[in-house]
């Protein structure tokens, strides 16, 4: 247990002096300041349009997609933040970073235990990832207080809501940071990890939002969000979920997790280090 | 005691033998030599006592036998194996306190300590990517040092270091060594190496082809006269007569052992034609270099 600390002190050391974690931080914030930006002006546009016009249909329809475009910043928070491939550049450069620099290879040589490594790299970067998604969805809702939450105020359901959607996409985010862990200790490259998680990312939502566009054909599209690194969309929705949506929200992601992370540590443990 | 023994171990990679039924030993508080050309197996063989590739066969450190007491015992091996493993970013402290964490170490002044033992700067806020080839292997055996080992680990450590920092090295080694610690230094430079090491493993193609400890190396550079003589089977025969230990090498070479009066001997010799005759010793270098055909 002594041993499990003493690594884990170490990483969150190395963590904080790593540059590279208050870039990414500094870019969630502005990528989110500048959706606000954007959907302010795109609220004020629609505003423009429907003002004076007795198109009731018109009023219905902007006042829906206003209501929408006020909780999105709060309720999608981290994928408005784009703290997805984000955090997959900093899990590379960390943990990329330790094989490079061969600190990994030290530890090792010092009887450090290669699961609790493992481990502790994980836990590093989760208790990080939690750090972000707080500040994140802080500076979202500071954000949409300044705009205001739509008609009606921010009641206690849209609290629930909120404080929902930040623990599913926390997990969700888990998700992603457990296979973007596997993937640094398969290559134990800074430059291969970054290049697969951001082609896994960017690769599997153009995939899967091409096959969304068959619901248009009647064709049951329910499936994709059980994919890997699908259930982010899910959890950034601002309804009430539905069972099969919390089974692929809170269920896969573990799956996904602890798969990748029993695959990691099994690949870590045999493999020689150079 | 032994603080490290190693049989017949075996590494094999897809298309080569790095290491071919190695079996040696060091003993507590001895520096070892681990010497041999390139791609002899040294680093391997290092980095299979340090845990960092797997290999068949058996290692054992201060007498451990499961897998897990090996682990542990490797808490008392301070390693530094081929580049100096330092994150580039990091000053030379924080780079201490990167791996001394992970090893509980987390008392500041230690570090800081070890630093100055090894000719660094301490208080400098310099990222170690600014730091001479030499300040980085002084900095990485530093952090090898951290947690006081039992053993080091040193692959090539005077790669890179000037003639002052060569001198401030073996200060260091045989300074460590009077405290008890067991140090195996690989490194090409035997001459360098024979002026700190007790015992040595020579390494060629991946095989042990001979390990050199305390008495072995006394007999290696004991002292004899060396006769050049035009008669060599007289030579031989006055030398049986005189019952005196010698060896005979070629173009007339005679090697006679533990008789150091030169005017005596040639005087002994001079039927055999003596054509000259000097007092020499052995040489550890000459040695190994004939082992592996250098």
């Amino acid at each position: 247990m002594d041993e499990m600390k003493d690594i884990l002190f170490s990483d969150l050391f190395k963590l904080k002096k790593h540059k590279s974690v208050y870039i990414a931080l500094a870019v969630m914030l502005g990528v989110t300041l500048i959706l606000f930006v954007m959907l302010w002006a795109l609220g004020v546009s629609l505003e423009k349009l429907s003002s004076g016009s007795d198109d009731l249909e018109l009023v219905v329809s902007t006042r829906t997609t206003l209501a929408l475009l006020s909780q999105t910043l709060l309720t999608g928070f981290s994928d408005g933040a784009m703290v997805a491939p984000l955090f997959a550049i900093v899990i590379g450069l960390f943990v990329g970073g330790e094989f490079s620099s061969g600190s990994v290879r030290l530890q090792v040589a010092r009887g450090c235990s290669r699961a609790k490594l493992y481990f502790s790299k994980l836990i590093t970067l989760c208790s990080l990832l939690f750090v972000y998604l707080a500040i994140c969805i802080v500076f979202s809702g500071i954000l949409t207080a300044v705009r205001g939450y739509g008609e009606g105020g921010f009641s206690n359901e849209d609290l629930k809501i909120v404080v929902r959607n930040f623990f599913l996409q926390l997990l969700s985010q888990i998700s992603m940071a457990s296979i973007g862990v596997m993937f640094s200790f398969l290559t134990r490259s800074k430059n291969a990890t970054i290049g697969i998680m951001l082609a896994l990312l960017i690769g599997l939502d153009t995939v899967f939002g091409l096959l969304y566009g068959l619901e248009m054909l009647n064709v049951n599209t329910d499936w994709i969000m059980f994919m890997p690194l699908q259930q982010l969309s899910v959890a950034c929705s601002s309804t009430k979920l539905t069972s099969l949506q919390l089974v692929a929200v809170i269920v896969m992601p573990t799956v996904y997790a602890s798969c990748s992370t029993l695959l990691g540590i099994f690949d870590f443990r045999r493999r020689d280090i150079k | 005691m032994k603080a490290i023994e190693i049989s017949s171990v075996t590494k094999r990679f897809k298309d080569k033998t790095a290491l071919s039924e190695v079996t040696m030993s060091v003993e507590e508080g001895e520096i070892f030599g681990l010497v041999g050309p390139n791609g002899s197996g040294k680093t391997t063989l290092l980095r299979a006592i340090l845990g960092l590739c797997s290999v068949e066969g058996e290692i054992s450190l201060f007498g451990s036998g499961s897998e897990r007491e090996l682990i542990v015992a490797r808490r008392n091996i301070g390693a530094l194996v081929e580049t100096p493993s330092l994150k580039p970013t990091f000053c030379a402290v924080d780079n201490m306190k990167a791996l001394a964490y992970s090893l509980g170490e987390r008392d500041e002044q230690k570090l800081k300590d070890l630093l100055e033992k090894v000719g660094l700067d301490a208080n400098s806020k310099k990222p170690a990517r600014n730091f001479s080839l030499g300040m980085r292997e002084r900095l990485a055996i530093a952090m090898s040092l951290i947690g006081s080992p039992k053993i080091l680990i040193l692959d090539e450590p005077i790669n890179g270091l000037d003639p002052n920092g060569i001198s401030k090295m073996r200060e260091l080694l045989l300074r460590l060594k009077s405290e008890g610690v067991t140090i195996v230094i690989s490194s090409h430079i035997i001459s360098e190496l024979q002026k700190v090491a007790d015992a040595y493993g020579v390494l060629k193609d991946g095989k042990l082809v001979c390990e050199l400890h305390g008495d072995d190396l006394k007999s290696l550079v004991r002292p004899y006269v060396k006769l050049v003589v035009a008669d060599m089977p007289l030579a031989k025969q006055i030398a049986e007569n005189n019952r005196l230990e010698h060896q005979i090498l070629p173009n007339g070479v005679l090697k006679i052992y533990e008789q150091n009066d030169v005017t005596a001997l040639v005087s002994i010799f001079k039927d055999a034609g003596v054509m000259s005759a000097s007092i020499d010793s052995g040489d550890i270098e000459n040695y190994i270099l004939e082992r592996i055909g250098g």
